[in-house]
This record gives C-alpha cells, sequence and structure tokens, in this order.
C-alpha cells in the first residue's frame, strides 16, 4: 500500500501563526470566534483573506489584513 | 489553513464527537441488498462495528460483539424470533432485548436486565440503508435513482484509506477536473499509449455554489461556452452531507461516500443508465455489485482512469488531511463554502433542530428530484464516452450492455420504434 503523507515541513510560503488567533473576535458583534465559528485563511494574489462565520451572530465576512491602503489619485482640473 | 482544533471537530465521527452527532442524523447504505444472504455480515459505520441480519422481510442490525462474552455476532445463528450468539446461544430480538440465556437456569431473569445496541435498516434501490441517530428516525431519502424504473443499474464499491471529509472536499472543486482528469490522465496515458482524454481536459472559466434544500449545487462555465449552457444553468449538487450527484448524456451517478471511521471511507459508485429515446428496460433480478481496484500489482495507486485519479489525490492528503498545513486560493472557495456549511449545521444540530436535507415530510419522498446536467460539458455524450470508458464503470459486469442500452437508445431516436432491452443480470 503507498505511503500517505505525513506531517510535511513548512515551505516558505506558509506563515507561522493561528489564523483563529488572528481574528479572534466577530467585527458585528464582538463574540470571541472560538471553534465554534469557522475561521478559514485564503489567498488571492498577494491579499491574505480570512472567511469567517460567527456562530453567535450567524455572520459571515471576509477579514483582509492591510499593511497599506492604496488609492488613485483625484483627476485634476 | 485551519486550526487543527477546528480540523478536529470537522473530521472525527465517533460517538459522542460533534461531527458523529451531526452524521448520524442521516441513512448510509452499507451494502447492497445481494450481499446480505442467510448468514449475517459484519460493517462498520462511524466507529461503531454492527452486524446485520435478513428475517424473513426485515434486516436486524446489532451491535457486532455479544453483550455476554464479546463474541462476534457475525457469526451468530438467525432465528424465528431474531439472532442467536454461535458462543452460548444467548438471543436477541430485533429490538436488542435479551430473550434466552439457555446456560443461565431456568428461573433466573438476568435476561431481562441485558439489551444489545440495534439499529433500523432499509433497503432501497439495491442498497440496504443504515439510521443510527436516535428516534424518531427521519424518513430514507427516496432520491430520484433510487426509485426510477426503465433503467439499468450498476454498484461499483471501494474501501477507502482515508477521512470521509476529504472525499466530499473533493465534490466542490470543480478545477480538479480538467487538471487531474485531463492533464494527468493524459500524462498517464500518454506514457503506456493510451487513448486521451478530451472532454475532461476543458478549461474552467468560471465556477459557483449554492446552497439549496439538499447541500450545495456545483455550476461552471467552461471555455467557449456561456451562462446558459447547462454546467452553469443547471449544474449538479453536493448531496449534504456524504454524497455527490455527477453524470451526463443518460448516465447517472450518485457517488456515496460513507464514513467507516475517522479514517476510512466506504465508497459506493451508484450508477443509472436511463438515456433519452424510446426503448424498454426489463427490470434486473438484482442490481449488480462489483469491487473497484485502485491498487496496482506494485501497490500503487492506479491512475489510468478517473475514480482511480480521485482515490490517489484524496488518499495521498493523508488519512486525516492536515489542513492547518495547507494553502488554499481563490479557486478553493467551494472548499471553503463547505466546511463553513458544515460547521453551521454542527451548530444546528447542537441546537437541537434537524440538519440540512433531514427529510420528515413523506408527501415529498415518492421521489426527490435532483438537478443534473444532461448536456454535461457541452456535449452529453462525449462527456458520457469518456466517463463510461476512463471510469470506474469499465469494470462493471454489465458494462456491454450499457454500451447496448445507449446504441439502442440512440437507434430508437433515429428511428422512432421502441426496442426492447433485455438486461436481466
Amino acid at each position: 500500500m503507498p505511503e500517505s503523507a505525513g506531517a510535511a515541513p513548512r515551505g516558505e510560503t506558509a506563515i507561522d501563526d493561528d489564523a483563529q488567533g488572528l481574528v479572534g473576535f466577530c467585527p458585528h458583534c464582538g463574540a470571541e470566534l472560538d471553534v465554534q465559528s469557522f475561521v478559514q485563511e485564503y489567498w488571492t494574489a498577494d491579499e491574505r483573506v480570512f472567511h469567517v462565520w460567527c456562530e453567535r451572530c450567524r455572520y459571515v465576512f471576509d477579514v483582509r489584513p492591510t499593511a497599506r491602503v492604496t488609492t488613485h489619485e483625484p483627476a485634476h482640473e | 489553513m485551519l486550526t487543527t482544533e477546528l480540523n478536529e471537530r470537522l473530521t472525527r465521527v465517533g460517538p459522542g464527537t460533534p461531527m458523529g452527532t451531526l452524521l448520524r442524523h442521516y441513512w448510509y447504505p452499507v451494502a447492497a441488498t445481494s450481499e446480505l444472504g442467510p448468514e449475517p455480515i459484519q460493517r462498520r459505520l462511524l466507529g461503531e462495528d454492527i452486524v446485520l441480519y435478513r428475517k424473513g422481510d426485515e434486516i436486524g442490525v446489532i451491535e457486532a460483539q455479544c453483550p455476554h462474552r464479546r463474541a462476534s455476532m457475525r457469526y451468530a445463528i438467525v432465528e424465528e424470533r431474531g439472532i442467536r450468539c454461535g458462543y452460548h446461544g444467548w438471543l436477541y430480538g430485533m429490538d436488542g432485548q435479551c430473550l434466552e440465556q439457555p446456560a443461565e437456569p431456568a428461573s433466573s431473569t438476568f435476561k431481562d436486565r441485558i439489551k444489545a445496541v440495534t439499529y433500523r435498516a432499509e433497503e432501497l434501490g439495491g442498497l440496504i440503508f443504515v439510521y443510527m441517530g436516535k428516534d424518531p428516525a427521519p424518513l430514507l431519502p427516496r432520491f430520484d435513482l433510487f426509485v426510477w424504473d426503465n433503467c439499468l443499474r450498476d454498484v461499483g464499491h471501494a474501501l477507502l484509506p482515508m477521512n470521509w471529509l476529504q472525499v466530499m472536499e473533493n465534490s466542490v472543486d470543480p478545477h480538479h477536473v480538467e487538471w487531474l482528469h485531463g492533464h494527468y490522465m493524459n500524462f498517464v496515458r500518454g506514457i503506456s499509449g493510451e487513448q486521451q482524454a478530451e472532454v475532461l481536459m476543458r478549461k474552467h472559466e468560471k465556477i459557483a455554489f449554492d446552497v439549496f434544500d439538499y447541500g450545495i449545487i456545483k455550476r461552471r462555465v467552461l471555455e467557449g461556452m456561456t451562462e446558459e449552457d447547462e454546467d452553469w444553468k443547471v449544474g449538479h449538487p453536493l448531496v449534504f452531507p456524504a454524497m455527490l450527484r455527477v453524470g451526463g448524456g443518460g448516465h447517472y451517478q450518485f457517488q456515496i461516500r460513507v464514513p467507516v471511521d475517522d479514517t476510512h471511507t466506504s465508497h459506493f459508485w451508484y450508477d443509472v443508465y436511463k438515456p433519452d429515446g424510446d426503448y424498454i428496460v426489463a427490470p434486473q433480478e438484482s442490481v449488480p455489485l462489483f469491487e473497484v481496484p485502485i491498487y496496482d500489482e506494485k501497490g500503487d495507486y492506479l491512475v489510468d482512469f478517473v475514480d482511480g485519479q480521485d482515490v490517489m489525490a484524496w488518499a495521498s492528503q493523508g488519512e486525516i488531511a492536515d489542513r492547518s498545513n495547507e494553502h488554499l486560493g481563490k479557486s478553493d472557495l467551494g472548499v471553503i463554502m463547505l466546511r463553513r456549511l458544515f460547521q453551521e449545521q454542527l451548530d444546528q444540530v447542537e441546537g437541537g433542530a434537524d440538519p440540512l436535507g433531514v427529510v420528515r415530510d413523506e408527501s415529498i419522498n415518492d421521489c426527490i428530484t435532483l438537478p443534473q446536467e444532461k448536456k454535461k460539458f457541452g456535449t452529453g455524450a462525449g462527456f458520457r464516452y469518456e466517463f463510461l470508458t476512463m471510469g470506474q464503470c469499465r469494470y462493471s459486469p454489465i458494462a456491454q450492455d450499457v454500451l447496448k442500452l445507449f446504441e439502442e437508445a440512440e437507434k430508437s431516436l433515429a428511428g422512432g420504434d421502441a426496442m426492447h432491452h433485455d438486461a436481466s443480470v
């Protein structure tokens, strides 16, 4: 029987932190996001996103940690 | 990534676990009807070992170990009143109540205080389903493929060495089709000079997922197609919590992923062949069951066919996939949605309510019709051809009958005469 994959060493793309801890509280109702809630990390290009469902208020939302806020410059008259 | 704690919550299925409690709200097939004769058979479901036996028209399900000295009830005697352990002859009724203890004093009331664990079983569509949850039991859903007539059926089966959730996640991961069953298939088949896949290679442009009454409907737009095509307008469902509906061009399939325990899944490929056309199919005496091989002679996964490729992908993630060490992207949103749906349903069950898809209304249960594309991947017949010849159906004992049925149906559409197909397998 083929060997199953074991616990592999983490690659350079991995971020060594606790996704659940990074988004610890619901921004809608303030409840703690424990294991009864749902916090799932995914990536869109270089943007890290946490998809969250709050068990207390049932709110579904995405959290995007932001290091820099960029916008376009208004057109000059 | 997902936290290890949440991964545990979503994958453990034994008695008393949150997911085990949720999953015990549903019926699961554990055997084909043809497998249960006069002798009992043993199975494991949701981490519990059970023995099934046939008593007249009824099927009994009892815990596998005799409450007396723990010998296996698989080797028991089936009698008019129930099942009698082969070791010392303790007799149990269908409800598990101990009725006789032959070696105990005749005046003993000891038997009155012994009751074995029992569960419910029902037969439908050539399969035996078991319910292990609390009373009152919900109805066994009569999904269309289980109750249609004028069609052929067969059932492929394999016992797989991984947790059931990673199998289900595959059903909301449309992109894997073009890669695993297209590019990878053709890489493998190219080495051995076998026929290449064409339809399964088609590139995905857009995917979407909608929760409905029985699970999640999966939609896709392939390159060169639009939202007017059936792959988007109709789609096909993941049937919550443990089934996929798939097929096209007159081939319909349930892939039923039965959680055996935390690290094993009993996989049924329930095929129904019902092409459009004017024909009559003689009823099958029984639905043939066949084993789907997953290993080659060297012990490697068989990866030259669709379902073998799936098994490789599921099993090579490990017995329970380490989701704390994964890196999901936007193309994985279907997988994320399914995990969230499970988490929401866990909460619903903990609140005392039925989870998604539990059927208790008899008025809707004559035949529950599920959506499925016919003109799949823009070409029903092309998809069917690759699915039949490059899928597990190639191992079916009625594979030739199936191909003949489709030929006859096509002829009837061309010629207009009803044809009689005799496949009393």
